[in-house]
Parts: C-alpha cells; structure tokens; sequence
C-alpha cells in the first residue's frame, strides 16, 4: 500500500504491469526508461534469461510533484509471464498499490490473456485480496500487428467485472499508448490515495497535468 | 496490515537509529524498508550511491530476501534471521526485523562482518519497536490532515 513518510515528505506507490508471456510488459518499461528524462527517473533493473524473457521481474524508479509539496515515488515492476514464475510472481505482488494488465492482442494467444488474468486474481487472493479493490486498468498490446482481435472483444473478455477498467490500445515497441496508461495508472492510483485519506479531490486528479512525460513531448 | 505512514518523530527516531549504523558499522549505506518495497528510511555515507540507483538496489535485495525466505519456508525454517553476502571489497548484509521490514546495509573493507552484525542485532528491538508504534497508521494519523492536494493544471 502506499507509504507516507512525513518526516521527508515522501509518499511511495507501487505498480505492477501484470499479464500474459510475452504481452510486452518488459517493453512498456524498456519505452519509458529511453522516454523519461533523467532527472524524472532511476536506472532501469532487469533480472532476465538469456533469452530476454523476464526471469524475476523489471523495476524502473520514476519521481514526481505531483502531490503538492511531496515527492511522489513511483516504484513500477513487471512479473514473468511464463507460467513456470508463478512464485517470484507472487513475490512482486506484495503491496501492491495499481496494477496494469497487458494483454496480447493476438489471435494466435488470445487464451492466455483470460489465463493470466485468473492467475493474477488467484495471487492477489493469496493476500487477502481482490482485484476489484486494487485500482487497475488494461492494455492491448501488439495493435501494430495484423491478425489481432477487436477492443471489443477484449473488452468483453477482460473488462467484465463489477466496474467498467480504462483500456488501452497499445503497441509498445513504439510507444503507442505507453504513457496514456502509466499517467492513468498514476492517477488512479494517487485518486485511491487521497480517496482512502477522506479527501475528495478525485476531479482534481483528473484534470491535473500528466504524471510524467517524455522527453520529446 | 503493513504501515502506512511514518510521522515526523518516527521518521526522526529511525534515521537516528540507522545513523549510529552507519558511525559504528562504517556502512556505506543504510535503508530500512517493507518487503512490498518501500524504503522506509535511508542514508548513504558515500556520495556515489546516489538516491535513485539505492532504490535499484533496494528492490533486488528485497527481491533476494523473499526469496530466500520462500527458500526457508520450503526446508522447514520459519526464515533466515540476516543474509550475507561479500565481494573483494564490498558486501551487503540484509537483517530481518520482523516480518515485514528488513534493514539493508551496503559496506567496504573498513566494516567488520562479526560486529556489524552484533550491532544490527542490537539496535533491531528500537526499529521494531517504532514500526509496531506506527502499524496501522495512516496519512492522516501521521499528521498530514488535509495536507494532500494535486497540483492543478498550469497553463503551458
Ligand atoms: N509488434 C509488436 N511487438 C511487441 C510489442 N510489444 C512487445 N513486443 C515484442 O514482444 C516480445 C516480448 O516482449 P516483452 O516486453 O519482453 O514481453 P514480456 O511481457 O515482458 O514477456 P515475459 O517477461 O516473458 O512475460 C519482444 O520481442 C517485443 O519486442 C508491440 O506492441 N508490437
Ligand atoms: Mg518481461
């Protein structure tokens, strides 16, 4: 959950991109780390094999004011998708404060996104925890690519709970959507935020500048 | 339940506690933080382990912990109490304070791996001690109040 320090007027949020093997995750991170200045972010950490697939997870550090007069630290992480790494993706769950879901837009995988998506469920479950309760939001990665499915019908296969999730089209290899999701995330997130510290400034977040921006924008 | 929020006297408690780490460890750097990865507190006694690059060290020694711990719960141990781990000339020594915080240190040649240990082990109970002070706090508890406001948009 969220950490306050105020002694150093510091507040944390964790956010995990969830999803699929090979849905992109590591990418979305990979685009922001090239896109965000420095000043606005740390070094990018991979734990991968040797074949570039996520073996622990990704962490990217990024800062920002959006919080007045606070630090806001935002920790982003990515899990392994391969089914093999359910435990570490357990590990990297803890405490988490928002999650993005990057589905495969493909046809040729299209069951893994609702296999992951359960996974995801059933590991928050294991803290006590569910989704609905955690913001999140989805991306359908690859949209670059032919063959893929409708939003539509995404949306309908992934969008289908209590309340209606944001949903991005993606392609991040060239940083389609990359940072309409992480500034919705954040947002979402400082939204819950303020939301759980009785304040109901929500319009506020919503109308506010980006959370971070790319350097060329 | 982890912890939400640190007041100002807590915030100040701990970095005085983790200080007198790093005086009588010769630590090179110091951080208490959450197995969910917040860092808690910090402080660095070498100006190269910048602020942002502790924080990629931070997650992979929280990421080895869990680990590690995972490790002991498989063969039966409920944890392993501190991890240790040293190069030629540098180490990392990860101290498990209760469940959910451990302590990290990053030292050199001139700390003693026996003594950096007896100490940790010592100053663990006042660490603790001010984390269940503060479970279950929240910002508002910890005196932010009405303090949170988004910055409005700017005319660009
Ligand atoms: N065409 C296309 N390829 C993409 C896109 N996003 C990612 N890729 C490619 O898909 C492959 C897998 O991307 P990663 O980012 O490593 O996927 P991941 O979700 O981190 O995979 P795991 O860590 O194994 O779960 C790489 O070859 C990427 O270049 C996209 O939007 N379009
Ligand atoms: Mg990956």
């Amino acid at each position: 959950m969220p950490f306050v320090n105020m002694g150093k007027k510091e507040i944390n949020f964790k956010i995990v991109y969830y999803g699929p093997p090979m849905s992109g995750k590591t990418t979305n991170l990979e685009y922001l780390h090239t896109a965000i200045p420095d000043e606005q972010r740390g070094d990018m950490t991979m734990l991968a094999t040797q074949q570039d697939r996520t073996l622990y997870f990704d962490f990217l550090p990024l800062e920002s004011n959006a919080i007045k007069g606070f630090t806001s630290r935002f920790q982003l992480f990515t899990v392994p998708g391969q089914a093999i790494y359910n435990q570490t993706r357990k590990i990297v769950l803890t405490g988490v404060d928002g999650l993005v879901f990057v589905a495969d837009s493909q046809w040729s995988v299209m069951e893994q996104n609702p296999i992951s998506f359960q996974n995801l469920k059933d590991n928050l479950a294991t803290y006590n925890r569910k989704l609905e309760e955690v913001p999140y939001l989805l991306q359908f990665n690859k949209r670059d690519l032919p063959d893929i499915a409708p939003m539509e019908y995404l949306d309908f296969m992934l969008n289908q709970g209590s309340v209606s999730v944001p949903s991005f089209e993606g392609a991040a290899v060239e940083g389609i959507g990359v940072f309409e999701t992480l500034n919705t995330i954040c947002k979402t997130v400082m939204a819950q935020f303020i939301k759980d510290n009785n304040m109901d400034i929500n319009r506020d977040v919503k109308r506010s500048n980006p959370v971070v921006e790319g350097s060329a924008s | 339940m982890t912890t939400q929020a640190l007041t100002t006297e807590q915030n100040e408690t701990i970095d005085g506690l983790i200080q007198s780490i790093l005086d009588e460890c010769n630590a090179s750097a110091v951080a208490v933080c959450g197995l969910d990865g917040n860092i808690l507190a910090e402080k660095s006694g070498v100006a190269s382990v910048a602020d942002f690059s502790l924080a990629n060290i931070v997650a992979l020694a929280i990421g080895s912990f869990s680990t590690t711990k995972e490790l002991a719960h498989l063969i039966g141990e409920s944890s392993f109490k501190s991890v240790f781990q040293k190069g030629k000339k540098t180490g990392i020594l990860i101290y498990e304070l209760n469940d959910e915080f451990i302590i990290i240190m990053l030292f050199g040649e001139k700390t003693t791996e026996g003594l950096a240990r007896l100490y940790l082990k010592s100053i663990a109970p006042k660490i603790e001690a001010v984390l269940d002070d503060a479970e279950g706090q929240t910002a508002g508890t910890a005196g932010a109040g009405a303090a949170f406001e988004i910055k409005k948009k700017e005319n660009a």
